[in-house]
């Protein structure tokens, strides 16, 4: 268990048919819930963590989770989850000035030290979402919680469903370089009684902001899925190995930096094939010609053109996990990342690919890949090794994940009542 | 005996040094090899005799007096009514291989005269490829974002 980390201990309560049920109940709250969704593009990767985090206390507790989103009050199953909708969507005006909020703090390092006066004035410039979590509390009572789990650090009006007091588990999801963000809206890290990050990097950040006195901090890793058969068949539109794959997230006719960072690497390689992934096509360069085919929308496909790359370029990594980046590490290819975020931090931690700061470098990286066929699969094989010790092991993240909330490792399901 | 750890660190390294002397200009493109013939084959020599001599002759053409004029001429006529079915033939067969031979030098015409146009294309295409790719690697380098209405090469 992990230092200092409260074991939160279940209540004995009746069930339905006068059984006690004496699994805890955790209840996450979520701004966001993923319910599924075709395409991978749609799976960002704060509710990949969210939803997975979740998923591993499920076999320790009854798990139940509250979001503001949905378009009506109501309550279903997914899964393991039951999942409790307020029905209080987010105006987008609201959600949009929040965006430009957040990015105006963060483009200024003085807004690394928010004094608690400006925080206020902050949540006054958000007060449209105070009603956000409006319907929680009542759900919240009727559930009678043994844990509460808040994914997230940007919430607003929190306190109309859980007390200002009231024990926590913070998932913080934070993605900028030393917790910048964190002191900006709610919760309030040093209340929280434990704390999850998923990767190392983002557990350094975390640290840094709560400092060594704060609530007991845990790396409990992630579990990221890739189908290991995706190495057995290749891309039915690329059945030549040994392309150049370049995950690049706009569009195949914008003209946005990664986009054009895409097409330098095309005109650069001309021998070589490059398939670039946009969000509304995949565009395979043969010979500085560009043949635009239909989008990768499924997870499957992505795997297989990772497996039979040469390298992974992941243009603009998530800021939170790198989730990209990792799955190209547990398909055995290099990745080639930008330098100074979270997929930088994984690819130097194991030496599984390389980074760059500007356009020559991105292409001195994928060059050196060229130049010599033994350093691909070298990195390649070292990368898979960190990602699947970090990322691949599901026992493990269960493990790591109930230790830290604090839930006991084993219960009994339903005891009846003597 | 387990392989040493390559440093990805000490790559990366390399690959800065090499990255800051690297000067971004147009690679140098060489025109491509036209090694086919470009002269017309409609107008080789060869087919315009075969146009002229095709229709070999179907009678006897012999003039003259005396005896032994008349005697070929009978001998002629003799020999051409013999094998004129074999004669009417081979006179189609010429025919046919003529206007086969016109075809497949016009045939041939086409495909170098596009051979050569794909051949253009391609050297135009690399030519504008290494003008693009200097432009977007300067402009990316200094990060300079693309002027109004510049929609690239």
């Amino acid at each position: 268990m992990a230092p200092d980390a409260p074991e939160h201990q279940p209540r004995s309560r009746p069930g339905a048919d006068g059984a006690i049920d004496q699994r805890p109940r955790v209840v996450v709250l979520a701004e966001r819930w993923p319910v599924g969704g075709a395409s991978w593009v749609e799976r960002d990767a704060e509710s990949v963590v969210t939803r997975g985090v979740a998923a591993a206390l499920t076999g320790s507790a009854d798990v139940h989770v509250i979001t503001p989103q949905g378009d009506s009050r109501t309550t279903f199953v997914d899964g393991a989850f039951s999942v409790h909708s307020l029905g209080n969507v987010l105006h987008p005006e609201v959600a949009l000035r929040r965006s430009f909020l957040m990015e105006a703090l963060l483009s200024s390092a003085d807004s690394a030290q928010l004094s608690g006066a400006v925080s206020t004035r902050i949540k006054q410039w958000l007060g449209d979402c105070d009603g956000l979590w409006d319907g929680g509390s009542a759900v919240m009572s009727s559930i009678e919680p043994d844990l509460v789990m808040i994914a997230g650090h940007l919430h607003c009006g929190l306190a109309a469903i859980i007390g200002s007091d009231a024990p926590f588990v913070a998932l913080p999801l934070c993605a900028e370089p030393n917790g910048l963000d964190l002191s900006i809206l709610e919760p309030d890290l040093a209340a929280a009684t434990a704390i999850m990050t998923t990767s190392e990097a983002e557990r350094r950040d975390v640290a840094s902001r709560v400092g060594p006195t704060g609530p007991a901090l845990s790396n409990t890793g992630l579990l990221v899925a890739v189908n290991p058969t995706a190495r057995q068949e290749p891309h039915s539109e690329l059945p030549e190995p040994g392309y150049v794959l370049v995950l690049c997230p706009s569009r195949a006719d914008d003209l946005t930096r990664p986009a054009e960072l895409a097409r330098l690497v095309a005109l650069r390689f001309p021998g070589r094939v490059v398939a670039v992934v946009h969000d509304d096509a995949l565009v395979v360069w043969r010979r500085c010609e560009a043949q635009r085919l239909g989008p990768v929308t499924r997870h499957m496909d992505l795997w297989r053109l990772m497996a039979w790359a040469r390298c992974t370029v992941d243009l603009r990594p998530d800021r939170l996990v790198a989730l990209r980046t990792v799955e190209s590490m547990l398909l055995s290819t290099p990745a080639v990342v930008p330098t100074g975020g979270r997929a930088q931090r994984h690819v130097a931690l194991s030496d599984g690919g390389l980074w760059y700061a500007d356009a020559a470098q991105l292409l001195g990286c994928i060059e050196s890949l060229e130049e010599d066929d033994d350093i691909g699969p070298r990195l390649g094989e070292q990368g898979r090794r960190y990602a699947s010790e970090a990322y691949g092991s599901p026992r493990r993240f269960v493990e790591l994940v109930t230790e830290a909330a604090g839930l006991p490792g084993r219960h009994l399901a339903v005891v009846s009542r003597p | 005996m387990g392989e040493a750890a390559l440093r990805a660190s000490e790559l990366v390294e390399q690959v800065k040094e090499r990255a800051n002397r690297l000067v971004w200009t147009p690679p140098v493109h060489e025109p491509l090899e036209r090694t086919l013939e470009r002269r017309r084959l409609h107008d080789h020599p060869g087919l315009s005799f075969a146009h002229r001599h095709w229709a070999l002759p179907d009678h006897s053409s012999e003039s003259g007096g005396g005896p032994k004029a008349w005697v070929r001429r009978v001998v002629g006529r003799f020999v051409f009514y013999a094998l004129r079915h074999y004669l009417q033939a081979e006179r189609d067969l010429m025919g046919h291989l003529v206007r086969l031979n016109d075809d497949l030098a016009k045939r041939c015409d086409e495909l170098t005269e596009a051979h050569g146009e794909l051949l253009d294309e391609l050297d135009s295409r690399f030519s504008g490829a290494a003008t693009s790719q200097e432009r977007l690697a300067t402009m990316l380098d200094r990060g300079v974002p693309r002027p109004p209405g510049d929609r690239g090469a």
